[in-house]
């Protein structure tokens, strides 16, 4: 199939969050789904490279009253509507103070201008095994909302990747909102590293997201997110099996984390990085993190 | 490379639609494709072709525009998208002959060599003084405006002039790029 000229691609803009999910459910049912158009950063670009294969949009730049911002709940939980962009939650104090690593890798999406325009849910609906939020999110334990005519249903971003590039969510539903939930331990359990030619404008080689939690001298519970790693962002089960109850990073422990990791994540060679140059990067960052985030 | 496939499917095209928006301070309603970039809009139907294209893939920043007072690369947005918005772009930042602060800083300090680069830098460096930016944040905030030509010392020390910054950074001692 060809690609879709700008000016063949039909658009439509509801201005009420029924109304956006009236149309998405009339045209699942006809097999005809539209795709949500958020801030448009990945989207156009597919566009303007000739890479377009949908020629019905959903825009949802009329619903930013009802999707844009986000709002810290009650019980210290942070909810991000779909339309909230980077530059939106990177004025925020308490994000800055609570969830640096989002911070961190929200002020490392693409430069100014993207962050301007973008979204979270569009980095998560998109899928990119390369993403910088997203795995920042998946080591916070964030959970997606999706939102149809039908009603509201969350699923873990754990649970959220199906494959290369797709995801849980129905032709009927949209994300209308991430949360994130209130954090268990100190921010210094946090860390972030993206790698990539240069800090801003640069697609991530290889990075790590985590949160590592320690109980005295050893650590209890991880999140190990791993980003251009494999088909999709995830979390390295053997690893995080692995890193339960270390104390020490001597050398046969350093061994055995390199062997979980090989059985986790099997990189790949392509344009940006070798799969080579990938894990051991990425075996030295999970060192970084351990040493970072151990109380002194 | 402009990547514009206008011509190769009009068969196909879609009715225009009416989008209104407020531009450098006036009030104007089109009659567009709702999908068409707004930086082809500005260009070509409202000739105002002070934006430019670099990349045509949200890189360079040739292209940014202020949409509610916000940096955004006019090529990565869809003119539907403008719908209800305020638009500010290079030609709309002179008061009529009397030039904005951080386009008087670009004249002084020799901050454009062949000036593709020029207006994007220009609009993101606007917003910078309007957020009453500090100078530090010079490199970090204009990275997503690319320069081919100066090496970025000469820019970064007129959008410091502009922001008030007297110890404006003209010969930076690292010289990395922005
Ligand atoms: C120059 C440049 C640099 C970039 N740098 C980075 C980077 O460093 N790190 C990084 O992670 N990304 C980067 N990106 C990619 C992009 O900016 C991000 O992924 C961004 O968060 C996408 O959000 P958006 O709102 O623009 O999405 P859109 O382009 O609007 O949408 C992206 C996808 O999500 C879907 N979608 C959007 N919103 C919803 C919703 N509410 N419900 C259901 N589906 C939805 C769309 O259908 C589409 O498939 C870069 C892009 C550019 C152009
Ligand atoms: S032309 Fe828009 S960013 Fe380069
Ligand atoms: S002056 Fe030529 S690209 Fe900047």
């Amino acid at each position: 199939m060809s690609s879709i000229a700008h000016s063949a691609v039909r658009v439509s803009r509801p201005t009420s969050l029924a109304e956006a999910l009236d149309q998405l459910a009339d045209a699942a049912v006809r097999d005809a789904p539209l795709r949500p158009l958020a801030g448009g950063t990945d989207i156009m670009v597919e566009a303007n490279h000739g890479g377009l294969r949908q020629r019905d949009f959903l825009d949802l730049s009329g619903l930013k009253a009802a999707l844009g911002g986000f709002t810290w709940a009650h019980d210290g939980s942070l909810r991000i509507g779909a339309m909230c962009t980077y530059a939106t939650l990177l004025a925020d104090a308490r994000s800055h103070a609570e969830l640096p690593i989002l911070m961190q890798a929200a002020g490392l999406v693409g430069a100014t201008q993207i962050q301007a325009r973008g979204t979270f849910a569009g980095n998560v609906e998109n899928g990119s095994p390369a993403a910088d939020a997203a795995p920042a999110l998946l080591a916070l334990d964030a959970v997606v909302h999706l939102q149809s005519s039908r009603g509201e249903r969350t699923v873990p971003l754990e649970a959220y990747y199906t494959g290369y590039r797709s995801t849980a969510r129905r032709a009927d539903e949209l994300i209308s909102a991430l949360t994130v939930p209130k954090q268990p331990g100190p921010t210094r359990e946090q860390f972030f590293r993206k790698v990539g030619t240069r800090a801003f404008q640069a697609i991530t080689k290889v990075g790590l997201s985590a949160r590592i939690t320690w109980l005295d001298d050893a650590i209890a519970d991880t999140r190990i997110v791993a980003t251009s790693m494999a088909a999709t962002i995830c979390r390295a089960r053997h690893l995080e099996n692995a890193l339960r109850g270390l104390t020490t990073l001597d050398q046969a422990t350093v061994a055995g984390l390199r062997r979980a990791q090989d059985a986790d994540l099997r990189p790949l060679d392509d344009v940006r990085s070798t799969a080579a140059y990938r894990a051991e990067v990425f075996h030295r960052l999970v060192c970084q993190a351990i040493r970072e985030t151990r109380p002194s | 490379m402009t990547v514009s496939h206008a011509h190769s499917h009009l068969a196909d095209a879609v009715p225009p639609q009416r989008v209104s928006f407020t531009l450098n301070g006036e009030p104007r309603a089109l009659m567009v494709r709702p999908f068409r970039r707004l930086l082809d809009v500005l260009r070509t139907d409202l000739a105002l072709p002070g934006t430019k294209e670099g990349c045509g893939e949200g890189e360079c920043g040739a292209c940014s525009v202020l949409i509610d007072g916000e940096p955004v690369n006019a090529c990565l947005v869809p003119v539907i998208q403008c719908e209800g918005s305020t638009i500010v772009t290079v030609e709309g930042l002179a008061d009529h002959a009397a030039l904005h602060p951080v386009q008087a800083a670009f004249v002084q300090h020799g901050g454009a060599q062949c000036g593709i680069c020029t207006p994007g830098m220009v609009v993101t460096a606007a917003w910078m003084v309007d957020r009453k930016l500090d100078a530090s944040a010079i490199r970090e905030k204009l990275s997503g405006n690319i320069c081919r030509c100066t090496g970025y010392s000469a820019i970064v020390a007129s959008v410091a002039a502009a922001l008030g910054d007297a110890k404006a950074p003209a010969s930076d001692a690292d010289g990395a790029d922005a």
